[in-house]
């Protein structure tokens, strides 16, 4: 496995969100504002390093039957550990992601990953994985979040920005509510897809053009 | 009747082949004289709007079909698409948009809904014929996202309208369908209602007005009374059985002069290509709506329903279609019942 | 590779997940030991300054009294100068947990919303840091007896486009009151 392909695979040509269609169930939920959508981002990324690394060390321990209740045990282990500190140390963002950080046990980003990747590959190679995956699922939020929360609350960086307000671009009564309710997230989702399988088509072409060239 | 293929790559040597089995027939009735029909059947709501609301109701209108128009013509170019144009339906949409919201709505608000309606609802799906739900009436949906301004509703008369530019001196009153909500019809006379002389939106209050435009459609077959006649006639029933204040009668006549049923039931619900094909489709498709309108007029916390009816319905369509479905010339009974 | 009996095959699946259990649940326990206090430590704040919001001064958990006020109430503070209530009344997207505070002659010191679920923008304003939200809640501090919102005859004027919510918090505050007067 070469880095450079991993790397473009889990931003762009099987981005979990735009290309695999997993986790749709956090990222129409939580991507309101900016700090959501760093605060899920990194939690899943970290979640699934460690799971990635941990089910690929084990690999060859654990008997094929049983493959599916031992992952879910570790995945939940390690989703419970970021609950329960963050929690402790970042109570504001706990609140606000809510429910959906013990839901990333069903996520099927973390799962799908263990199965296809992790239980076939050295541990680095998992890693890294995990890694490259976990960008590619926070850039996707974060765009949703920017695209979101500009259309719908007319900030940028809510959560973070201005003691928590964000900076406010459009005035008050001009942003679409709706774009911030889950109608928006579907309509921005779509959207966002279109636009990704066009830059991996126009990629492409241009990969095949240079490769006609020489 | 099937696609022409079109070969446009050389005009040199267009020419253009339609590929389909006998009989050819020509007919005169094009998509242009269909959406040219409906133009002028909407021409005494608004007429009347004008009459109610002011001049700013033919602005509004004016604005969000040229809008309607421009999204339409630009998607068409960028993607390099034929432009489809002249076949009217953009302006139309941009009418039936302008007709379901308030007449004091900002000029920038319709046209960011004509876009939602020509770009994200029709052309993203194909185009005209291919969108699978009523433009103007998802673009409303959308509007929403401003529901203070999609909730004010000016008094009618002229001493009341918004000005052209400026919507601060308008008088604002609660609509006939508010009171209804709340318990009881209060303050407007049943003619009052019929001739559209109360607030709403601002093409929907005159259900006089809208019911010529629909015996025009009909008597020129543009449409057939079927769903109109299901969806007013559920209304109807529905408001004779289950009556909430007044008596019966006038409740009944309430329902269905009030708010969005005529222009929902006789311009929205029978749009070609958002409705069931088949006759038994059609009439379930008229009662679903009446059926949605008033559950939600009763047991919602807005107190109009016609649209999302409407809507719901238009998704329901795909099934609709396989309800009633004639008998293949030549196929035994049987088999015809299985499928 | 030697066939393995099934005896054992069966031990081996079972012995590998009741090891992965354990260690995940040993690794667990260790976290939440070190995390415990915190956590607790971080609600207790919340709810003190919630409660320190509506009730200057603070106040002493007691028992609620057991009279139907139409309301969930969940909790009940006295303090020096009053009572504080946290009420959980019905708004338009589900339950608003909220905490009233009343003085001993019956009047509202302060509301402030713990949680709720409303729509964004719209009903979500009753709780919100902005001024809308501290305008739609101040309106409240003072007043007393039975109230309601202005489109059912009443003081408060409802939040633009959110009349249900408006009445769940009027509901709430009213609930408070009748408790506290209960209370005597």
């Amino acid at each position: 496995m070469n880095l450079k392909q991993q790397f473009k695979e889990g931003l762009l040509t099987k981005n979990p969100v735009l290309v695999q269609l997993l986790g749709m169930c956090s990222t129409m939920a939580i991507t309101t504002s900016l700090f959501n959508g760093i605060g899920m981002g990194l939690s899943v990324t970290i979640i699934l390093i460690c799971s990635n690394v941990l089910i690929s060390a084990l690999r060859k321990v654990i008997p094929n039957q049983i493959r599916i209740a031992a992952y879910i045990v570790i995945i939940a282990g390690f989703v419970t550990i970021v609950d329960l500190c963050l929690q402790a140390f970042l109570p504001d963002l706990s609140e606000s992601l809510g429910v959906f950080i013990p839901l990333i046990v069903v996520n099927c980003i973390i799962l799908g990953r263990a199965e296809a990747f992790a239980s076939k590959n050295g541990v680095v190679a998992s890693a890294l994985d995990g890694l490259f995956q976990g960008i590619g699922y926070t850039v996707a939020l974060i765009i949703m979040c920017v695209v979101r929360e500009f259309l719908g609350s007319g900030t940028f960086g809510g959560g973070i920005l201005n003691g928590g307000e964000g900076i406010r671009i459009l005035p008050e009564g001009v942003p679409a509510m709706l774009m911030v309710m889950p109608v928006g997230g579907f309509l921005t989702l779509g959207c966002l897809i279109a636009g990704a399988q066009w830059l991996v088509k126009y990629l492409d072409k241009k990969e095949k053009a240079k490769e006609a060239a020489k | 009747m099937a696609e022409p293929i079109k070969q446009m790559k050389n005009p040199k040597y267009f020419y253009e082949l339609t590929i389909s089995s006998s009989p050819h027939a020509h007919s005169p009735v094009t998509t242009q004289v269909i959406m040219r029909d409906v133009l002028i059947a909407l021409l005494p709501a608004l007429i009347g709007s004008v009459c109610f609301f002011g001049f700013r109701a033919l602005m509004v209108t004016l604005v969000s079909a040229a809008a309607c128009v421009f999204f339409e013509w630009g998607y068409r170019k960028i993607m390099k698409k034929d432009s489809t144009v002249y076949d009217l339906s953009a302006v139309v949409t941009g009418v039936l948009l302008a007709y379901v919201c308030p007449v004091t709505i900002p000029y920038w608000m319709i046209i960011i809904g004509d876009f939602f309606a020509i770009v994200l609802v029709k052309q993203l799906f194909g185009g005209i014929g291919k969108n699978f739900v009523n433009p103007a009436l998802a673009a409303r949906a959308f509007l929403f996202s401003w529901p203070v301004v999609m909730s004010t509703w000016v008094k009618p008369g002229f001493e009341n309208a918004a000005g052209i530019f400026s919507t601060a001196d308008a008088v604002t009153a609660a609509t006939p369908l508010a009171a209804m909500h709340a318990g009881s019809l209060e303050g407007v006379s049943l003619l009052e209602l019929m001739v559209g002389n109360v607030g709403g939106c601002l093409g929907e209050t005159s259900a006089v007005l809208l019911l010529i435009g629909g015996a025009y459609l009909v008597i020129r077959k543009v449409i057939t009374p079927r769903i109109p006649l299901a969806f007013i006639g559920t209304v109807a029933v529905i408001g004779l059985l289950f009556p909430q204040g007044n008596d019966r009668i006038t409740w009944m006549l309430a329902s269905v002069c009030s708010g969005g049923v005529m222009l929902g039931a006789i311009f929205m619900a029978t749009d070609y290509v958002t409705s069931p094909i088949t006759k038994a489709g059609q009439i379930i498709f008229g009662i679903g709506c009446g059926v949605i309108t008033m559950v939600i007029r009763y047991f919602g916390a807005y107190n109009e329903g016609v649209s999302y009816a409407i809507l719901v319905m238009n998704a329901c369509v795909v099934l609709l279609d396989k309800v009633g479905r004639p008998r293949k010339f030549g196929a035994p009974k049987k088999e015809a019942a299985k499928k | 590779m030697k066939k393995e009996s099934t005896f054992a095959y069966v031990l081996r699946l079972t012995v590998t997940l009741l090891l992965i259990t354990a260690i995940t649940a040993g690794a667990l326990a260790w976290i939440n030991s070190i995390t415990e206090d915190r956590i607790a430590a971080e609600k207790a704040r919340k709810t003190a300054e919630a409660l320190s919001a509506v009730l200057p001064g603070g106040g002493e958990e007691v028992d609620i009294p057991a009279v139907d006020v139409g309301v969930p109430v969940n909790r009940l503070y006295k303090g020096e100068n009053g009572y504080a209530v946290e009420v959980a009344p019905s708004g338009f997207g589900g339950t608003i947990t909220m905490m009233v505070g009343v003085d001993l002659e019956g009047n509202i010191l302060g509301v402030s919303v713990v949680s709720h679920t409303e729509t964004a923008g719209l009903g979500a304003v009753a709780g919100d840091k902005t001024s809308k939200g501290e305008a739609f809640r101040g309106q409240y501090v003072g007043q007393s007896g039975e109230l309601a919102v202005s489109k059912d005859g009443g003081v408060i004027d409802s939040i633009s486009g959110a009349t249900i919510t408006s009445r769940a918090v009027t509901d709430g505050v009213n609930a408070a009151l009748a408790l506290v007067a209960n209370m005597g």
